[in-house]
Formats: structure tokens, sequence, C-alpha cells
């Protein structure tokens, strides 16, 4: 099998090509150590076998930020057998700097011109030919999205893999090749061996102060930093400007007169509409209305549409629950066994159908259309604020209705600090169930402005904990730079694979763990143990807190799913109405635990999915600390005055 | 006249003139295609400390003002 890897930089289209020809047996894999994962999918076409693997987007292969290298960690460890490189047509000329860097890796190569279409509309036309001469490698046109070129470029993929040619090294100026070649000769075998790469990499990438190049060559050959310091020096006297500065510059410079040989520009009259457009949306006041106009519609239509339909799906369920009741012997093993499973499954159907699917189409079509960016462009300087970016404002959005979504809409931020801190800032936030439960005791018992400033005292305590979360996790680099696309016009199949790429994630992941975790319950009801619950959970329910101790083994079902809190709380305290057992301190304390502990079971299995198995934990250690402080801060305060 | 990115305004262009920034900002900066002799034209400048959108060559970009601050540029007069 051909091991073939996709290199492009962001918003090349890269995934539009995986997506087009991997089927549904795409996995997402982790690399060793990180909480970044790559694509990977065996996937059969023209009848030959390729084991394709989508890299993470990288605009070079030299980046100041080490997650921005997982890529090129991939391509020096696990050599592939082909590089697919993608170039986004459109902006040929900066792709092309990224070509350069892969063809010093000396590893068979194929370019797939991708978005010939919006080239064509920019005035860009590409001599085809020519380029693959000038790059001695195989150049495909492709429209990716519409699929059109993809069968030509995994036939030349599989030509290239058996000729195993590689293409064309671009020489520097004669000064800066001839350090080159003098660090290249000065570095023994084991070292380049190491870094998995070329001399003729790994002198560029220490003319660029790369700094894992940098601290590779410290660690095996640390006696020769002095002379390849010396070497670096020559070039930037030379030059009059730091090495990496000459290197990029020399870069830049090759691939404008590649993008001159290759490509003609007929400047464009008219202004671009599009350029237009942003001006409204992106307005210092206007966008911000759009915005929320958007955020607040995609909200009312996922859950609108979830509320319509959840209740008549869930009603039918139950009747077929009650009918299959009819058949097994009421309070047996094997009935609380059924139903336990029952409920895992409808829970998990409660929320698939009427929330997520309108929810991943609603966030893949402003993803595809290219509003996403614009949207964390618009919120940049107020999320800076808790020391996030501002694309999280849409999870945070859409945490209010549920979480399961909110963290799968996680993926939009590209670093892992930045999709820790904002996961667990979105479990936070209370969800749709959570608000039940919180309109239900506090707002009915305590009165609504209660209820509201129990809202606003969330936000606070968001605010707060991201505060503090981004102080533990420093961003290493100063500001917002972002690259923002131009719009596209979204395409029904690629929505399509998209919606469904993402809705088996949580079907494989999150709702086999509700089924089980609902199971589980279930036995523990039969067996009776929720008295023994109690008495675990006493020390903290009773002890810490100040609650009944009855009320433990509801928190416990609130993990499974926030709204059972209250359906056993009723059947806990035997009474539906609370003022009868519980004080409203009481009250205010129990409501704000459950608002902030542990989030339910679908949520922890996506978080587990998104930000890795120690994420989940640690968001488990934080929510539940934090719920404690707090309630406890509520028990205490009232006593006081 | 030379002055920092962040002063322009609204539908301003200019030639980038040097990038004053470290390692980092310089390779960012590249990465994303923007480099000294380019042209660079201002489509919204930052309100309220927020970011400034800007289109170098045919890509556009949104670019925190701290960052802007420490693109030099020169406008025509």
């Amino acid at each position: 099998m051909i091991r073939v890897a996709l290199v492009g930089q962001p918003n090349c289209g890269k995934s539009a090509l995986f997506n087009s020809v991997a089927g549904y047996k795409a996995m997402v894999s982790n690399f060793p150590g990180t909480t970044i994962e790559y694509l990977s999918s065996q996937v059969l076409i023209n009848g030959d076998r390729f084991d394709l693997i989508d890299l993470p987007g990288i605009y070079s292969l030299s980046s100041p930020e080490s997650e921005e290298l997982i890529s090129r960690r991939y391509l020096l460890r696990e050599h592939p057998d082909v590089i697919i490189n993608i170039m986004d047509a459109s902006v040929l000329s900066r792709s092309l700097e990224l070509t350069l860097e892969l063809l010093d890796l000396q590893i068979p190569m194929v370019v797939c011109l991708n978005m010939m279409d919006e080239a064509q509309k920019k005035g860009i036309q590409i001599d085809v030919d020519h380029l693959s001469q000038e790059l001695e490698v195989p150049v495909i046109p492709t429209i990716a999205i519409r699929g059109s070129g993809v069968t030509e470029l995994f036939k030349t993929t599989l030509d290239i893999a058996h000729s195993m040619s590689h293409g064309k090294i671009f020489s520097f100026s004669q000064d800066i090749e001839d350090v080159v070649s003098k660090i290249g000769s000065l570095a023994h075998e084991a070292l380049v061996k190491n870094t998995g790469s070329s001399r003729r990499f790994l002198s560029l990438k220490f003319l660029e102060q790369d700094k894992e190049f940098e601290d590779q060559i410290f660690k095996s050959a640390p006696a020769l930093m002095p002379a390849l310091k010396k070497l670096r020096k020559e070039i930037s006297d030379c030059r009059g400007k730091p090495a990496d500065m000459a290197i990029l510059s020399e870069r830049h410079a090759l691939a404008m007169n590649l993008f001159e040989h290759v490509a003609k520009v007929r400047p464009r009259k008219k202004r671009s509409v599009r350029i237009q457009i942003d001006k409204y949306i992106l307005h210092p006041v206007l966008g911000y209305v759009l915005l929320a106009g958007i955020l607040f519609g995609l909200f009312t239509l996922v859950f609108g549409f979830g509320k319509e339909v959840e209740a008549p799906l869930l009603a039918q369920f139950e009747r077929w629950a009650l009918y299959l009741n009819q058949h097994v012997e009421k309070g047996s093993l094997f009935s609380f066994i059924m139903n336990g499973l029952i409920q895992g499954f409808t829970g998990g159907i409660g929320i698939v159908l009427p929330y997520l699917i309108p929810f991943i189409i609603g966030l893949s079509l402003l993803e595809d259309i290219g509003y996403l960016p614009r949207a964390a462009f618009l919120m940049d300087a107020i999320m800076h604020r808790i020391g996030l970016h501002g694309k999280s404002v849409i999870p945070f959005v859409l945490s209010y209705g549920c979480n399961v979504p909110a963290i799968m809409a996680i993926r939009i931020l590209e670093k892992p600090r930045d999709r820790y801190i904002t996961a667990i800032l979105a479990t936070l936030i209370p969800c749709a169930a959570r608000t039940t439960i919180i309109f239900a005791i506090i707002g009915f018992y305590l009165g609504p402005l209660y209820a509201l400033s129990l809202y606003l005292f969330n936000i606070l305590v968001i605010a707060v904990a991201g505060k503090i979360l981004s102080m533990l996790m420093p961003e290493p680099s100063p500001g917002l730079v972002l690259e923002i696309p131009s719009y596209r016009l979204p395409t029904l199949s690629a929505l399509c694979k998209k919606t469904w790429f993402r809705l088996r994630e949580f079907i494989v992941i999150a709702w086999p763990l509700l089924i089980v975790g609902s199971l589980i319950l279930s036995l523990l009801e039969y067996f009776k143990l929720s008295g023994f619950i109690n008495d675990l959970l006493s020390p903290l329910i009773s002890s810490v807190l100040g609650l009944p101790e009855a009320v433990g083994i509801t928190l416990i079902f609130g993990i499974l799913r926030k709204e059972l809190t209250l359906v056993m709380l009723v059947q806990a305290l035997g009474t539906s109405d609370f003022s009868v057992v519980m004080t409203h301190a009481q009250m205010l304390v129990f409501t704000v635990f459950s608002l902030f502990y542990v989030p339910c079971l679908a949520t922890l299995g996506m978080l587990r999915s998104v930000i890795g198995t120690r994420g989940m934990v640690l968001t488990l250690i934080f929510t539940t600390g934090l719920a404690i402080l707090i309630a406890l801060f509520f028990r205490i305060v009232p006593v006081i005055f | 006249m030379i002055t920092t990115l962040d002063h322009l305004k609204d539908g301003d262009i200019a030639t980038i003139h040097e990038i004053l920034g470290g390692h980092g900002i310089r390779h960012r900066l590249n990465n994303l295609g923007i480099h000294p002799k380019d042209q660079v034209e201002v489509i919204r400048s930052g309100y309220l400390g927020g970011p400034m959108f800007i289109k170098v060559h045919d890509i556009q970009v949104g670019i925190g003002q701290g960052m802007a601050k420490k693109i030099e540029v020169e406008v025509a007069p």
C-alpha cells in the first residue's frame, strides 16, 4: 500500500480533497504526545489502495510555533511514499514558497493545483505544463470541491510512487549556497539521521534559526555549535540582516520569479465585490449587529427545530418502551437492564437527530462560506480580554443550547491551548437542561430576578476562570494574525460529507458512553444502591455543602443527563414541593453546584475526543473543584449577612 | 512618509518598509505572504483596540494592533 501525505497551506482545499476520496472509513488518529490529530483513511481509487494522511494545514515548514510543526514532524519521521502538495492556485506565489521547501525534503511529490476556478476569477492564468517543467514534478489542476481532476491526480500519484522521482532543488544565491554546503559537510551522519532530514534541509533550518533543529544539533553535536554559528554570522554580516531573513527573502524571491514565469495576471478594473461585502460584514457597528443576528439565528434554528422534533420523537420511543415493558416481568433484573439500554439509546437519539444535525449543517455552512474567521475577527478584541481567540465565541454561544455541539465546534480553533481553555469554559455555561434546573428551582422558589442574577454570575465566573486559565497557560504570540479567506460558495456534496464525518464522531464516541452509563445507573437502581451512594457522598453533600443527604444520588444521575437531576430530585426527596425539604439557601447551593460540576457523559465523551483524555480529566477536576468552591461560597455568604 | 501600520486609516495604501519585530513575527508574517516592499491596503482599521483588516497581494489578513505597530510602512505623500 502506498502512503500518501496531503500537505498544503490552510484553506487550500486539502480537506475537500480528502473528503472527496475518503470513504466513511476515515479515522481520527493522534500523533503520539500531542493532542493534535490527523485524519487517515485507506482508500481504493481506480483499483489501487492508498493510505491517505490528511496533515494539518501549514504555511511553511518553519514556524515559530511548535504546534504548527506537527506536519513537518510527520514528514521527517514517517517519510511518506509520496507527498501530494495541494496549492491554492488563487494565491499561487505564496503557495510556491511551501512547495520550494517541500522539494528540499527529496520525497517523491505531486502538485495538486487546486481552486483553478478561483484563480481564473481573480484573473490569474497559469501555464500548468510550464510549472511542471520548472518544478520537475507532475502538476495536476483540480477543483477538489467538485471532485474534478481527482482521478487523474491519484493515477499520477501511483506513477510517481513507482518511479520514485524527486523534483528539482532550487538554488539560492551563491554565497548562501556556499554556507549551506559548508554546514552540510560539518554535520555528521548521526545528526542528519536524528533529524530525519537531508543535509541541505538541516543547514537551511539552522540558518533560519529554527528552534527544533537548533535544539537537536545542540543535543547530538554541541561541539559543532560555535563553528555553525560563525557560518550563520557570515551570512548576516554579508547581507546586513539576520540570516533567517536572508533565507526567507531569497525563497520569496525564488517563488515570485517562478510565479512570473508560469502565470499571467490580467489586471481587473473593477474592485472586487467581495471586498465591498466585507465593508459591511466587518463594519464596526453593523458587523456586530449582523454577528449577533447570525448567532441568534443559528441558536434559534438549532434549538427551535430541536424542541419541535425532540418531544414527539421521545414520545414515540416512550410508547415503544411501554410496549416492550408489557412483555417482561416488571421489576426483574432483565427489565431494568432493558430499560437502562433503552434510556441510553433514546437519550442519544434525543440529542443527535433534533439538535446535532441542524447544528452541524449550520456550522458547516458558516465555515464553508467563510464567515467563521470574520466572526473571530469581530470578537477578537473582547475575547482577548479573557486571553482567548475571537473564534471561541461560537462554542460559547452554542453551549447555552447544548454542550455537546459546542465541544464539537472547538475544532475550529487551531491551537491546543485555545482548545483546552475554551473547552473547559464552555462546559461551565448552563445548557438547556441546566436552564430547566435553574428555572424550576431558583426561578420558581426564589424568583426570576435570582435566576437572572445566577446567569450574570455565571458569566462573571467564566470570565474570571478564563483569565486564570490563560495566565496558567500563557500565549507565546503577541497578537492576532489571521488569514481571512475569500467567501466561497458551499457545495451540497461537501456539506453532506462534512456533516456525516462530524455526526459519526458523536455516534461512535459519545453515544456508547451514554448507553453504558445509563445501564450502570439502571443496575444501581435495581440493586438499591442509592442509599450506599448517598452515604458515600454524604461528607461532601451534607458536611461541606449542608444539603439533605438524599440529594447525593440525584447529582450522580445528573452526570448521565443534566435534566435527570430534577426528575430524580422529586423521587429522592419524595415531594415535588422542594420548599418543604430545602431552605432557599440550600436550593441556591444545590443549583449552583449542579450548574458547575461535572459536565454530562455525552459532553465528557466529546471532550475526550477533542482535547484528549488528559484534557477531559483536567476538565473534570477543574469543574468539580470550582463547583465545590462556589457552592461553599454560597453556603457561607448568607450566614455572614 | 514612514509610519507604522496601525496609524493608517480605512482605504489607505502603503508599502511595507520594514518589519520591526523579532524572529517570531518575521516568520509569521512571511508565512502569510507579507514581506517588505509589498503593497498593503487597509480595508478596515482597528476600532477600540480591535484588530485591523488588511489586504496584501490578494491575501486578506486580520491583524491585531500590537502586531500592526511592528510593521513599518511608507505612505506616498
